[in-house]
């Protein structure tokens, strides 16, 4: 559905984007992280046609963003960074002034659109009066009109608080699961990421340094978590008999050889009569995946 | 087919804010101001001992037609020219600044229309503040005086010293405005063509009125008097030389189509700028 293909992006001497290849089924939800100045902005404005691409091409349902630019995103819904509107226009107008860009939208779908963000009994209200809250609920609003098969969404949590965050999750994940979109949404909130997406682009200074489903990827080293008395003996002798990597993470976490497993840590440890109060495993989060990648020298290519 | 409903978006948009009605009433006090000041003794004495050179008689001529063709060239003379080039400069850059932009371009719409359907909206809205201002001088200086009264024009740089009867007056007067209409949409047109450069939205107007100022101040440099066709404010003045008894229409129609080709270049400069640079804040 979204293809990207050796995509480059440099303003003055900084490159921006480098040579992004990427490819997007349909019906996916994936999540674009990425540090502040990763490239994820310059990477979606070229997707949507609003930066111009030194070289590489971009591509939605066949039709090229910059050849074809009206087909390309004739089923495209899209939040490109912070969503402005006309304050003086109520938020109905607004949705009339922005859908007049893309064809006529009948009555039923703008409130039904409304509805669906929840916006319908303020969306007759002055934009201008709206939170920040409302103003990324009409944001979304409008990507829904008219119909779209895409939705990108840039940082669409961002500057919302803790409740308007979920709603917005919650919002994204039932047009992801009832209207069947494909959703590319960028963030640097990996809490959010984590709970809606599977699928990961990650992004380091312009690269793509990951694709793919974060929690089935490959190569990533067993972490756990050890307390144990005396802890420095415990970890001097699991270190010693190479069944562990030198040293405690940032997280209080040590990682395992490969090949080995917390059982094998317990049995060493009891014969050797240090007494193990917990040896867990926690479930992998996407922080620890993100900082695990990141802190690799090539960003875990 | 979306194209009327675009440009009709984007005028209920440009009548909707605020400032826009602040600035048609900002003219009507304007045009009072004059009035009042045209109605002064020095000012009326003036105006007696011109038309009694003439020969004409100052009740006929004192009086709405008259005074509404000086209202609206001083008022568009000292505010026209400055707002026009507002509207034009905040067209692009005002709604890039204030991200709304970004929206727009996100939908299927191709950049040249996006121009196009902003440089039309400007062009309507010229058209409409030249009409307001045309209308608006003639029904207060009309009520004022409760008489339309003859047209009388003294623009002694233009060679026009002339006097016409309350109908052809009118006529006159309507011709007159109908081709200021058109003739200052050389104005919007290079107000958007600076504004579609990644350009702050007074930056764009500061840089239009900049133009027409230096346009207007060389071609009044005796040096260059052989020159005056080159320079545009020559042609956005073709209005004022309708008012001739015999105008030289061919003379007045090769400004207009001067007007309309520098007009058509800016914009064609600024949709191609526009359609060929990065939106990212």
């Amino acid at each position: 559905m979204i293809e990207l293909e050796g995509l480059h992006k440099r303003f003055g001497n900084r490159i921006a984007v480098e040579d992004l290849t990427l490819r997007i089924p349909r019906g996916r939800l994936v999540g674009l992280l990425g540090h502040n100045g990763a490239g994820k902005s310059t990477a979606l404005g070229m997707l949507l046609g609003q930066v111009f691409p030194d070289r590489g091409t971009a591509r939605i349902g066949g039709a090229d963003v910059f050849a074809d630019r009206r087909r390309a995103l004739a089923r495209v819904g899209a939040i490109y960074e912070a969503p402005a509107f006309y304050g003086y226009l109520s938020g109905w107008q607004n949705l009339q002034a922005f859908t007049a860009w893309s064809g006529p939208v009948s009555r039923r779908d703008m409130a039904d659109a409304a509805e669906r963000v929840g916006l319908a009994d303020r969306i007759h209200d002055r934009a201008g009066a709206y939170s920040h809250g409302m103003r990324q609920r009409l944001a979304l609003a409008q990507a829904l009109l008219p119909r779209p098969e895409v939705l990108i969404l840039d940082e669409p949590g961002d500057g919302l608080d803790p409740e308007g965050i979920h709603e917005m999750r919650e919002m994204i994940r039932s047009l992801h699961r009832d209207l069947g979109l494909t959703v590319l949404l960028s963030s640097h909130l990996l809490t959010e990421v984590q709970a809606l997406c599977t699928d990961l682009v990650v992004m380091r200074q312009g690269r793509m340094v990951f694709q793919g489903d974060w929690r089935a990827a490959g190569g990533q080293a067993t972490r756990i978590r050890l307390i144990a008395a005396p802890i420095d003996r415990a970890l001097a002798l699991l270190e010693a008999m190479d069944l562990i990597e030198p040293g405690v993470g940032p997280d209080g976490l040590i990682t395992l050889r490969p090949q080995v497993d917390s059982a094998d840590l317990a049995e060493v440890l009891v014969k050797d009569r240090i007494r193990v109060m917990e040896l867990h495993e926690p479930e992998p989060t996407l922080e620890s995946f993100y900082l695990a990648l990141s802190a690799e020298p090539d960003g875990g290519e | 087919m979306n194209l009327p409903r675009q440009v009709g978006w984007e005028l209920r948009r440009m009548f909707a804010r605020r400032r826009t009605w602040i600035g048609f009433g900002a003219f009507l006090v304007l045009q009072a101001m004059v009035l009042i000041l045209l109605q002064t003794p020095r000012a009326r004495r003036s105006f007696a001992r011109l038309l009694e050179r003439g020969g004409y008689g100052f009740e006929d001529y004192y009086a709405g037609l008259t005074l509404a063709l000086v209202v609206v060239s001083l008022s568009f003379f000292l505010l026209g020219g400055l707002y026009l080039a507002l509207v034009g400069g905040d067209v692009v850059a005002k709604e890039e600044e204030e991200g709304t932009l970004r929206l727009v371009l996100a939908r299927p719409v191709s950049r040249v229309r996006v121009a196009g359907v902003k440089a039309a909206a400007c062009a309507a809205y010229n058209l409409l503040l030249v009409v307001f201002l045309g209308a608006s001088s003639l029904a207060v200086c009309t009520l004022r005086f409760g008489r339309l009264g003859g047209l009388f024009v003294l623009i002694p740089e233009e060679g026009l010293f002339v006097a016409y009867d309350p109908g052809p007056g009118l006529a006159r007067y309507v011709i007159g405005i109908g081709l200021m209409a058109v003739s200052t949409q050389v104005i919007t047109a290079i107000a958007f063509m600076f504004s579609c450069f990644r350009i702050k939205p007074a930056a764009a107007t500061v840089l239009t009125l900049s133009v027409l100022f230096l346009d207007m101040v060389l071609r009044n440099v005796p040096y260059f008097a052989d020159y005056r066709p080159w320079f545009i404010t020559h042609h956005t003045a073709a209005w004022i030389r309708s008012f001739q008894e015999a105008p030289a229409w061919w003379d007045i129609g090769r400004s207009l189509v001067m007007v309309a080709a520098v007009s058509l270049t800016c914009v064609a400069i600024g949709a191609a700028r526009f359609s060929t640079r990065d939106f990212k804040s």
